[in-house]
């Protein structure tokens, strides 16, 4: 049993989603994990959203640092997801490095827009550029460091179509949907 | 002072104790058993099995009984206990050709391969009350004969060979499954014909109806009408070939309707197809007329703007576990809409009388 | 033990935590957070066959079941009360499956399921407030068709509506919809808000709570994140005014909540009280503290 991601599966995968919940309700805030089993490359948070999502109608795209056989085994073990292309994810996982360009992703169509990828953007070390955030979830603006924000803010063009992401590291969590609205800080010089 | 009334948990136990008091009926009557039922309600049985998409006797025979003969409460205790079952795997397409025939006639062909086979049917039966069946323990006995096994292939392939009746091509795809994905219109043929298949027996037969009447009339004829057992086989993966893991009876049904011809295709016979659960040829005959008449835009044919034709609206409603629910929430208080909407008449009745004094 | 209990654990052994199994989990889930990406607009998800009736609340019931944790405090409410027949039935199942705290304090809970009420206490952060809806489509009593609905969401093509609430001004001096009053979400799906009183409907904009809608039967998935802007339609010369009988509860003396209008004499003599159960209760409570 000790080898299953969750120990007690049904209560642990309710646990995990209820932060996802909060997370993508309160975006730019952020939000705690429990551990789990997983491979080493993946952090607790990354490897939770692909546990409590993915089942055989998943596809999941796997940027090069990810796409090993021990993260492959262990997600097509528990989960049934398909190894999927750019184009065709519903679930992307790697550094933001990796993923750019974002534009073979999908995004949706008009009729269908949530027919769109998530991307699970999984490191600390980018460069940062300060920004403040609004939109849906957001109380009062919040300042929060993104990687290259014109891409967040193309994306927030796009609504209602468009990416979701989530930041991980380690136990934490912090989403980043569609709606929101990205202001850059003009840096003082 | 007015003090709210409370007790909804306690009505709620009561009531349901009352109603299993009430299913049991006069005690000093033998409780009917599932054997009974699934011996002798069979029709009953076959229709809670095909509606409830669940192929068990036994647990049909019980919704039965549960349900009080509450054919559409019996399909839906089986709906709701068919989800919570693992899917294991699918099995092979069924093969109706090499179905062991309890009953097979065509309409359309005095003599076929195989021959015409009545079969267990009320067809031709007078519909006189048989008082005989008021005295216990009759025990009637037919006839039998051993088994013909001559091959019964479809009457309709050999319309087929003369190239008169559309062949049906395999798009390749794998088809819709109606309980797993959340149908979008337009659908596909899969997707309506498995929602047919589930759907409720009179609305069809009431739709099916209208078509003869005119409303998208097509007159079809019965090119073929077959019940009988099919083998079920699943692959197994570790064996390398296939096993027979069950038979069902199954009820199919082809009707050879009119083509005109259309600017795309030059006349021709066109199929309609109706496959259901256990002996239940009411409901294959008249999924097959509505599954004809859904295809008229594939066909090139004129919508007439009838309910047969229309996707969205037949298969939307054709559910009995969809209907009958939300026909029934309105039995549910609907006090704050109701007083939301006695407020706005209040409101504009004032209006309206101020306005008329003016 | 009797008979009765035996079987009623029994049933817990046989089904999972909150009755679904993981897999329809799953796909609840992931339709439950693209919904929360695209405030308003309606996810289509394959409903499962519950064991209670299609429009009983099913779909509220998957969108409570997919979110459920065993330290929830769960909250059931129809038409504002704790104790109705339907609220009371869908509480038990909960407590039967997930073996779930309750209350009937909406400040208590963690999670409110509720059919045609927004409680009148305000909500908080994280609180999740599941609608069960019966019509998900605002647009379906003017186009009863979902590829012409679909495609009007599509284009934000929403001039039938428009035309709708214009006309019943032209007819009534007043628009003509006193419940289910739809919004617009985050300026850009008109969305049903299920039938909830108008009344209720400013409860809805900028909540601090999370607001989840399942419609178990229509097959689909709705959300308004917090802190999202939910504008009721209307127009400059005739905006949009909440409604509610002009009198006072006559238990709690409440004058500000929404009232049910009950019949108390066979000669028709009315009397009014909050339809809100625990907010009448709370009430109460505060009075006889002034009173001491």
């Amino acid at each position: 049993m000790e080898n299953y991601p969750f120990s007690e599966n049904s209560i642990n995968s309710s646990i995990a989603f209820r932060s996802l919940v909060n997370a993508t309700s309160y975006p730019g805030r952020t939000f705690q994990i429990n551990k789990l089993n997983k491979p080493s490359v993946l952090s607790n948070a990354a490897a939770t959203i692909l546990i409590t999502l993915c089942d055989n109608e998943s596809n999941v795209y796997l940027s090069k640092e990810y796409n090993t056989e021990e993260v492959r085994n262990w997600l097509i073990f528990n989960t049934g997801a398909i190894i999927s292309n750019k184009k065709n994810a519903d679930f992307v996982i790697g550094t933001w490095k990796s993923l750019l360009p974002l534009n073979e992703f999908k995004i949706g169509v008009p009729e269908y827009p949530e027919r769109s990828a998530t991307l699970i953007i999984e490191e600390t070390k980018y460069k940062k550029v300060k920004c403040n955030i609004d939109g849906p979830g957001i109380k009062n603006k919040l300042n929060i460091d993104l990687p290259n924000p014109e891409l967040f803010i193309e994306n927030n063009n796009l609504y209602p179509l468009g990416l979701d992401f989530y930041f991980t590291n380690d136990l934490e969590i912090l989403s980043i949907p569609r709606s929101t609205k990205i202001n850059i800080i003009k840096s003082e010089h | 002072m007015y003090v709210a009334v409370k007790g909804g948990e306690v009505a709620i136990d009561n009531a349901h104790s009352w109603m299993s008091e009430i299913r049991r009926g006069d005690t000093s009557i033998p409780n009917i058993t599932l054997d009974q039922i699934s011996e002798q309600l069979t029709l009953g049985v076959d229709r809670v099995m095909s509606e409830g998409s669940l192929y068990d006797k036994d647990l049909a025979a019980l919704a039965i009984k549960q349900s009080r003969g509450d054919l559409i409460e019996a399909i839906f205790l089986l709906r709701a206990y068919r989800t919570t079952l693992t899917r294991f795997s699918y099995s092979k397409p069924v093969n109706t050709a090499n179905m062991t025939c309890l009953r097979r006639i065509s309409a359309t062909f005095k003599d076929i391969p195989g021959g015409q086979k009545l079969g267990p049917t009320f067809d031709y039966t007078h519909r006189l009350l048989d008082f005989k069946l008021l005295a216990e323990n009759e025990s009637p006995i037919s006839p039998t004969k051993k088994y013909n096994d001559n091959k019964m292939p479809h009457v309709l392939s050999f319309l087929n060979q003369e190239d008169l009746m559309q062949n049906e091509k395999d798009n390749n795809l794998d088809p819709i499954d109606i309980t797993r994905e959340p149908i979008s219109y337009p659908t596909s043929r899969s997707a309506r014909l498995q929602a047919l298949s589930r759907g409720d027996e009179g609305f069809l037969l009431g739709l099916a109806y209208s078509t003869q009447r005119g409303y998208a009339r097509n007159h079809a004829f019965v090119g073929e009408l077959r019940i009988g057992i099919v083998d079920i086989e699943l692959y197994i993966p570790e064996l390398g070939f296939e096993i027979n893991v069950a038979e069902i009876i199954l009820t199919e049904c082809e009707t050879v309707n009119q083509f005109q011809g259309s600017k795309i295709e030059p006349p021709q016979f066109t199929r309609g197809y109706g496959l259901v659960f256990g002996q239940t040829e009411r409901k294959a005959l008249a999924m097959a007329l509505i599954d004809r008449a859904l295809r008229w835009k594939e066909l090139g044919e004129d919508y007439s703007g009838a309910p047969a034709q229309d996707e969205e609206f037949v298969i939307s409603h054709c559910d009995n576990i969809q209907a009958t629910g939300f026909l029934e929430h309105i039995k549910l208080p609907h006090y704050v809409d109701f007083q939301s909407e006695l407020e706005l008449i209040r409101k504009i009745r004032a209006d309206a009388k101020v306005n008329m004094k003016r | 033990m009797n008979e009765m209990s035996k079987n009623e654990n029994l049933d817990i052994q046989i089904y999972n935590f909150a009755y679904l199994d993981e897999n329809t989990k799953r796909m609840i889930r992931r339709a439950l957070l693209k919904a929360l990406c695209i405030p308003g607009y309606q996810v289509p998800f394959s409903s499962r066959e519950m064991p209670m009736p299609y429009g009983w609340g099913t779909g509220g019931i998957q969108v409570t079941s997919a979110c459920l944790i065993p330290k929830d405090v769960l909250k059931v409410i129809d038409q504002g009360a704790d104790d109705t027949t339907n609220a009371v039935s869908i509480r038990k199942f909960f407590q039967k499956t997930a073996n779930v705290a309750v209350t009937e304090k909406t400040s208590d809970a963690s999670i409110i399921q509720t059919r045609h009420r927004i409680p009148e206490t305000k909500l908080k952060e994280k609180q999740i407030l599941v609608y069960q809806v019966p019509i998900p489509e605002p647009l379906r009593f003017l186009e009863p068709r979902e590829v012409e609905t679909r495609k009007m969401h599509a284009l934000s093509e929403y001039g039938l509506m428009y035309v709708k609430l214009y006309e019943d001004i032209a007819k009534h001096g007043h628009i003509e919809t006193a419940y289910a009053y739809p919004v617009k979400t985050n300026g850009n799906y008109v969305t049903d808000p299920s039938p909830i009183p108008k009344f209720d409907n400013p409860k809805m904009n900028n909540s601090p709570a999370i607001q989840l809608f399942g419609a178990g039967r229509e097959q689909r998935i709705y959300a308004i994140p917090p802190y999202t802007n939910v504008k009721s339609l209307d127009f400059e010369d005739y905006p949009f005014e909440a409604m509610k009988a002009n009198f006072k509860c006559s238990i709690c003396g409440s004058s500000d909540s929404y009232l049910d209008e009950i019949i108390v004499s066979d000669d028709g003599k009315r009397s009014y009280i909050c339809s809100d159960t625990d907010y009448c209760k709370e009430q109460t409570k505060l009075n006889s503290k002034k009173e001491d």
